[in-house]
């Protein structure tokens, strides 16, 4: 109800009176209403920003937990990473490089009869005998008158002519010997190059795992000084393995329900067809029940084979220990998936009976002959059934993907939401002050006349001031 | 594996003993009553086969019984076969291969026999109320297969009121005789009548025009 219809039915004096009354006493009443909705909009929006403070740190401190989680996470990927590369290497080493020596041993040799054949096929010029250089003076002699003279020159002559050509003909043997000995050492060099070249491809793939433990090294590092870029890279990657954990865990969810079709009929044989355990069939339950222990088994196993890390207790087992627990679950997978090829064998002759028993009990009872072999889908459940506990066993490792990253995936959700939250109630917290502010603005506007007045008395009572103190003569 | 072990086997053992132990809420009794008066017994055939299809209906642990509806029908006597399957599914497809021979024996004694002169409906209604309060089902359902034409004979008293408190009656292949066809408003106050009766027995009424909605009706009830 407004003041005017308030006081419509009064004289138009009275009213103005009234009107004039209620704005004195607003006026009047302005100090201490104002401060009331001050303080009364501030005690309001106080828990609001004390929510939004709390929720902020509690953001914060979430997102430094996250930190060293998907740190840890990252260090531990790595570090397992890393444990691989050197177990790689130290194989390498095992395999390759442990006959090292015996292929060193094997060079030396090569090389020793290299060497000695390269000695023996040196080519060293003939010497001349001795003889030639005695008999040179005698034919370098001038012919003379004397008849004898020449005929001894003519014969040293002929004699240093055989001497040479003999001499020659054993330089060539000599060559023709070195060269043999050359070519004896080919083999020995291609050998030499064999070996090397071996050497050097295990050399080569050394360097390789040596270049990624290197790259898994500075990740390492990176993570150590816990950068914003590996922050970035390792938490992209959780999103990453979520999704497709997901998808997986997705995929065995669908072998899981045909799993479990595949033995809630012939469960029934076993626990009961017409009892129920609450709302759900003890049938569907046992099949279930089932179900979830052979992917336990799987667990299990996969734990105890150091392909999972879930269950520390497991992994930190005594080797022996480790080794009979993986045969145990192995060993009750394999019954387990015995009797799901059992259960799987009775589901087909119950559902031909069904069948058969249906056909009986229509009235025109025409059971027609199939052509098709009815042991094919018998065999082919039976395969189905022995099969499908040991892909079960396999979601153990998308399992653990999924919870890492949903760790880390979840709790960036929830800094991102306690933040949201934050900003609502400040948001919240400020609107309410504002509220306050505006309702005082508000109720000035009300009683903006007295408030004219009043800033014109106070505008007035300053000049009056003013000039009192700029003429103080005219006071007196 | 020995902290394994602990911890699977009460899993294991609670389930296999609630298995044993559990009672069966879910279950479902069906009684069929079936009308050998003169004036239908020439239905018992289409009968026999709507107890064949119910037979095909039935899980494991279910109940059945059939009966027939004579001049005075509060009596065991006049019930041809009963049996609550195993809860075994291969037990349970012999014991209905074995009840339906018996109903097959049934047709063929029927076939050679002359109707019964009275319909005593309200007293196969009352033996099959307390058949089926004797049982544990959670379902409970009589078949009539008659055309609710009740004629009782002198001195028998019917006015007691029926025991069929959550038990669904269905009306199965109600013949219309020729004085209702030519006025319905007879037939509407004879089917009222049963209405009224099963409802204040706390029971629910249905008639079955079409024998095709039969297993609509079934698992709607």
């Amino acid at each position: 109800m407004s003041i005017v219809s308030y006081y419509g039915d009064l004289h138009p004096w009275m009213t103005s009176g009234a009107v004039v009354l209620t704005l004195v006493c607003l006026y009047l009443a302005r100090g201490p209403i104002e401060a009331a909705v001050t303080l009364s909009t501030r005690a309001l929006s106080r828990p609001f920003r004390l929510g939004s403070h709390a929720l902020r740190k509690a953001a914060d401190t979430l997102r430094d937990r996250n930190k060293i989680v998907l740190m840890a996470q990252g260090k531990e990927d790595v570090g397992q990473r890393i444990e691989r590369e050197f177990e790689r290497v130290d194989a390498v080493l095992k395999r390759d490089l442990q006959g090292f020596p015996i292929l060193q041993r094997k060079l030396l040799d090569e090389i020793t009869v290299i060497e000695e054949d390269y000695q023996q096929s040196r080519d060293v010029p003939p010497v001349p005998p001795e003889w030639v250089r005695a008999v040179t003076p005698l034919l370098k002699m001038k012919p003379g008158p004397d008849r004898v003279v020449e005929e001894v020159v003519e014969s040293l002559k002929t004699s240093v002519a055989k001497g040479q050509e003999r001499a020659l003909g054993e330089y060539r043997n000599a060559v023709l010997e070195r060269h043999k000995k050359l070519s004896q050492t080919l083999p020995f060099w291609r050998s030499v190059d064999t070996t090397l070249k071996s050497v050097d491809k295990r050399l080569a793939h050394l360097t390789e795992r040596a270049g990624a433990i290197d790259a898994y090294m500075d990740r390492y590092e990176q993570i150590s000084r816990e950068t914003d870029a590996i922050q970035s890279t390792l938490s992209s990657s959780a999103f990453v393995q979520l999704f497709v954990s997901l998808f997986v865990l997705c995929v065995a969810l669908g072998g899981t329900v045909i799993n479990f079709h595949l033995i809630a009929l012939p469960m029934s044989e076993m626990v009961g067809g017409g009892s129920y355990i609450g709302s759900l069939r003890t049938a569907d339950v046992a099949a279930l029940v089932i179900i979830l222990i052979e992917a336990t088994m799987g667990l299990f196993f996969m734990e105890s084979l150091r392909i999972t890390h879930l269950f520390p207790r497991i992994a930190h087992m005594p080797e022996r220990m480790r080794r009979r627990f993986m045969v145990a679950a192995l060993s009750l997978l394999l019954i387990m998936a015995g009797i799901e090829a059992a259960l799987a064998l009775l589901r087909e002759q119950l559902a031909v009976d069904n069948e058969a028993l249906a056909a009986s009990l229509t009235a025109h009872a025409k059971i027609s002959i199939l052509s098709i072999n009815s042991w094919i889908p018998t065999a082919g459940q039976m395969v189905l059934g022995f099969i499908l506990p040991f892909a079960l066993a396999f979601v153990a490792i998308p399992l653990e993907s999924f919870i890492y990253s949903a760790r880390t995936v979840g709790g960036m959700a929830l800094v991102g939401l306690l933040r949201l939250g934050s900003l609502a109630l400040h948001v919240t917290g400020r609107l309410v002050r504002y509220v306050g502010l505006a309702i005082n603005a508000l109720y000035d506007i009300v009683i903006f006349l007295p408030l004219v007045v009043e800033k014109m008395w106070h505008s007035t009572m300053e000049r009056q001031r003013t000039d009192a103190l700029a003429h103080p003569e005219s006071r007196g | 594996m020995r902290r394994l072990l602990p911890s699977l086997l009460p899993s294991l053992l609670l389930v296999l003993s609630l298995s044993g132990c559990a009672t069966s809420p879910h279950g479902r009794a069906v009684y069929v009553v079936v009308d050998t008066s003169g004036s239908y017994i020439q239905a018992v055939p289409k009968a026999a086969r709507i107890i064949r299809y119910l037979l095909g209906t039935l899980e494991p642990g279910d109940t059945i019984a059939v009966a027939r509806i004579s001049s005075l029908s509060f009596t065991n006597k006049d019930r041809v076969a009963a049996v609550t399957l195993s809860r075994r599914p291969a037990q349970a497809d012999a014991e209905k291969r074995a009840m339906a021979a018996r109903i097959a024996a049934f047709v063929k004694a029927m076939a050679n026999r002359r109707g019964t002169p009275y319909t005593d409906i309200s007293g196969a209604l009352l033996e099959a109320a307390h058949f089926l309060r004797g049982t544990p089902a959670a379902r409970k359902e009589i078949i009539v297969v008659s055309d609710m034409r009740q004629d009782l004979p002198p001195g028998a008293v019917r006015h007691v009121p029926l025991p069929l408190k959550r038990v669904s009656v269905f009306a199965v292949n109600v013949i219309k005789s020729r004085g209702e066809n030519m006025n319905p408003a007879r037939y509407l106050a004879r089917m009222r009548m049963w209405d009224t009766r099963i409802a204040k027995g706390g029971g629910r009424f249905i008639i079955v025009h079409q024998l095709s909605r039969l297993p609509a009706l079934l698992r709607a009830s």
